[in-house]
């Protein structure tokens, strides 16, 4: 017995340690440098306690970054769950070359961001981009429109790119959690005369719960994170309108190389997703009493 | 029985591989990074190495490319070697970009590849985008790209009847023209921001050599700047007439509507060269060049050099690498592939040269005045603040008293290592 649980040990150990060093560590490592002076190409690490994150509360960026970034969260969240649910179902009846449909819908999941960034760049060019092309072509030119040259409807540009790349992801999630609630349940209400929409809201959607708490994460935990994807498609433009948090992060540390600036950002990035998640995971598993 | 195989394997692997670690060792060894990955960048490299090889046959040169364009990924990577004190022996980078390694005292002085027969063949401005403060050389130039050209399709000119203009009132007849019929005079891609600026940055260097050198060297910090206010009205009323939707497409993009005659001209570096002679267009006959009004006399410098970082693991053969970079014959074989001139002006432009590059060569050495340019110039985050500046208050506000006031500010708050002198010279 003892021997089995040194063998786990042993065996669970390198993964550990990995994650302490790696992420506990250099998380710490990024809280220390946001409380000092570093800027610049030689480290400083003389303290200026909570200076760099006074300024950053006091930055329009921070604020404009932070907007964006939450538009970004409050479509991109519930819509990529939302288009995930609905193609698993549809997926769900038991279709004729299922396998087929499901590689196609994973696979903008398995292209890089910056390979569909750059799609949906040109995609979206006013002059010569498929969109405006499609309209023009199906007759609804007034449709037509700048995307994301304009600085009103950029941050919804970029969020329907998104969810178009993670609705496969959110698919197949959604899919398996369907395939694991029994049959016998469904066939019970079918029997006592259950109409489909009374099936699917009061049987199979609550029985989706792990899908819906998992996927929430997952797709808030990007949203928080997502950088590349934005940097590709518009660099934080036109202007500031794209900037979110990982964007305007990224410029102050490596642009500015204000480092122990965008170490606060980082810290502040965190604190969100924290924010965000912890609470949501709380009310969900204490009710299960775990 | 397994056991005492696995064990036997891994016995002989480990004593393989130091064997095959003694064995390695070459004395002679050059390890250099840089970020020309791409094609013709490639070859241009390649090409000077060759010559380097050709002196120094027993070399190996190891080459540590790193892909991203002017070099923001190299630069990180070149931080942390050199705060590991685990520096190349050599690396690529725009002058001003090694000012805080000189600030650090990781840079060794490489004052002897600066001899008497170099100092006389390479302009001044050369040199001292060489040099830092303390007036030593730390650097040598590798590869001169000249800044601010207004390219244009000689097609479109001739539909119009248009000519080169030689007055800004000229220029923005001959905008107002081009748009009465249609055309998009200016091409503009600024998806990636920086186009913008570039020709900003032009149109400072418009309001004559006396106030670039002022602007480079931090002091309009007064927001009513009448020079200041002029460049940023320009580029105002240049956005007037540029493509409409230049928000979504990229420098080269737009360079590509010059060739294919939908914009009539652009406003960039000479690395459009490349890209128009890629679309089939010839110099003079397709295309050809004129210089905005008050730049006329002055040759604007983008230059990327060599340096020798303290703790590198081969200094003498870096320096040997250094001394060859600076001879004409590696100046004129990296130029020659990559549309660049060589730092030299003895150097023999071979008929690999193509005409554009004669004519690029003829204007460096018979001009009045040169400038750094602003991106070799001034210090990484006042450039990137100013783009920023340049991006939000004039691209998207259009509000040049805005942009003033904000670029003013940046002026005075930004830290200015080294002072240029931009008087004329030989």
């Amino acid at each position: 017995m003892a021997k089995e649980k040194l063998i786990v040990g042993l065996l669970v150990l390198p993964a550990l340690v990995s994650t302490l060093f790696f992420f506990y560590g250099f998380s710490g490592w990024n809280l220390y440098v946001s409380f000092t002076n570093w800027e610049g190409f030689v480290p400083s690490y003389r303290l200026v306690g909570l200076a760099n994150y006074v300024s950053l509360f006091r930055d329009p960026l921070f604020w404009t970054s932070l907007k964006n970034n939450l538009i970004l969260i409050a479509i991109f969240v519930p819509g990529t769950m939302l288009v995930g649910l609905v193609l698993a179902i549809l997926l769900d009846q038991e279709v004729r070359g299922e396998g087929a449909f499901r590689t196609i819908y994973l696979l903008p999941f398995s292209l890089s961001f910056v390979v569909t960034a750059t799609l949906w760049a040109w995609m979206y060019s006013p002059r010569v981009g498929t969109i405006n092309f499609l309209l023009d072509k199906l007759g609804l030119g007034f449709l037509k429109s700048g995307w994301i040259t304009d600085p009103n409807l950029v941050m919804y540009c970029i969020t329907a790119a998104l969810i178009w790349q993670f609705a496969g992801y959110s698919t197949v999630i959604f899919l398996a959690g369907l395939r694991s609630i029994p049959e016998s349940h469904i066939k019970a209400a079918q029997v006592d005369g259950a109409s489909s929409y009374t099936i699917y809201r009061r049987i199979i959607v609550p029985q989706l719960k792990a899908s819906f708490v998992t996927s929430f994460i997952i797709f808030m935990c990007f949203a928080l994170k997502a950088f590349d994807f934005v940097w590709v498609l518009t660099r934080g433009g036109p202007g500031y309108s794209s900037h979110i948090l990982g964007v305007t992060m990224y410029k102050e540390t490596f642009g500015l190389e204000k480092y122990a600036y965008g170490a606060a950002y980082a810290t502040v990035i965190l604190i969100v997703s924290l924010v965000i998640v912890v609470p949501f995971l709380y009310r969900v598993y204490a009710k299960e009493g775990r | 029985m397994k056991k005492v195989a696995v064990g036997t394997f891994l016995v002989l692997f480990c004593g393989g591989l130091a064997l095959a670690g003694l064995g390695q060792e070459k004395p002679s060894i050059l390890e250099i990074y840089h970020w020309w990955t791409s094609g013709s960048e490639k070859a241009a490299i390649e090409a000077a190495i060759d010559v380097f090889l050709s002196k120094y046959p027993d070399v190996t040169v190891i080459q540590s490319p790193v892909a991203g364009g002017g070099g923001i990924t190299m630069r990180q990577v070149i931080h942390t070697l050199m705060l590991a004190g685990e520096a190349p022996d050599s690396f690529q980078s725009y002058p001003f970009g090694l000012v805080p390694y000189w600030q650090a005292g990781m840079l060794q002085p490489i004052d002897e590849v600066w001899t008497e027969e170099v100092r006389a063949n390479i302009p001044d401005v050369v040199e001292d985008m060489c040099k830092m403060p303390d007036g030593h050389y730390y650097a040598v130039p590798l590869g001169i790209q000249q800044a601010g050209v207004v390219f244009y399709n000689k097609h479109v000119f001739e539909k119009y009847g248009l000519q080169e203009p030689r007055t800004w009132e000229e220029f923005w007849q001959i905008c107002e023209t081009l748009k009465a019929n249609g055309v998009d005079a200016i091409a503009l891609g600024d998806r990636n921001a920086w186009p913008l600026t570039y020709i900003f940055r032009t149109l400072v260097a418009a309001e004559g050599i006396e106030y670039y050198e002022a602007f480079i060297n931090g002091q309009i910090t007064a927001p009513n700047d009448a020079g200041l206010l002029d460049a940023l009205n320009k580029l105002n009323r240049m956005l007037d007439y540029v493509n409409s939707d230049h928000a979504a497409l990229t420098w080269d993009q737009a360079v590509a509507l010059v060739a294919k005659g939908e914009a009539a001209m652009n406003i960039m570096g000479e690395c459009a060269v490349g890209e128009l002679l890629i679309a089939g267009l010839d110099y003079p006959e397709d295309f050809d060049v004129f210089f905005l009004p008050g730049t006329e006399d002055i040759y604007g410098v983008s230059l990327d050099v060599f340096c020798l970082p303290k703790g590198a693991k081969h200094p003498e053969t870096a320096l040997k690498w250094l001394k060859v970079l600076v001879t004409p014959e590696a100046q004129a074989a990296f130029a020659a592939p990559k549309g660049f001139i060589p730092a030299r002006t003895d150097a023999v432009l071979g008929p690999e040269f193509s005409d554009y590059q004669r004519a690029s060569m003829e204007r460096f050495k018979s001009v009045k005045y040169y400038r750094p340019g602003m991106w070799s110039g001034t210090p990484p985050a006042f450039m990137t603040q100013l783009t920023d500046i340049i991006a939000d208050k004039i691209g998207l506000q259009r509000n040049p008293a805005a942009a003033a006031a904000a670029i003013a500010e940046l002026q005075a708050s930004t830290e200015w290592p080294i002072t240029w002198d931009l008087g004329p010279k030989g």
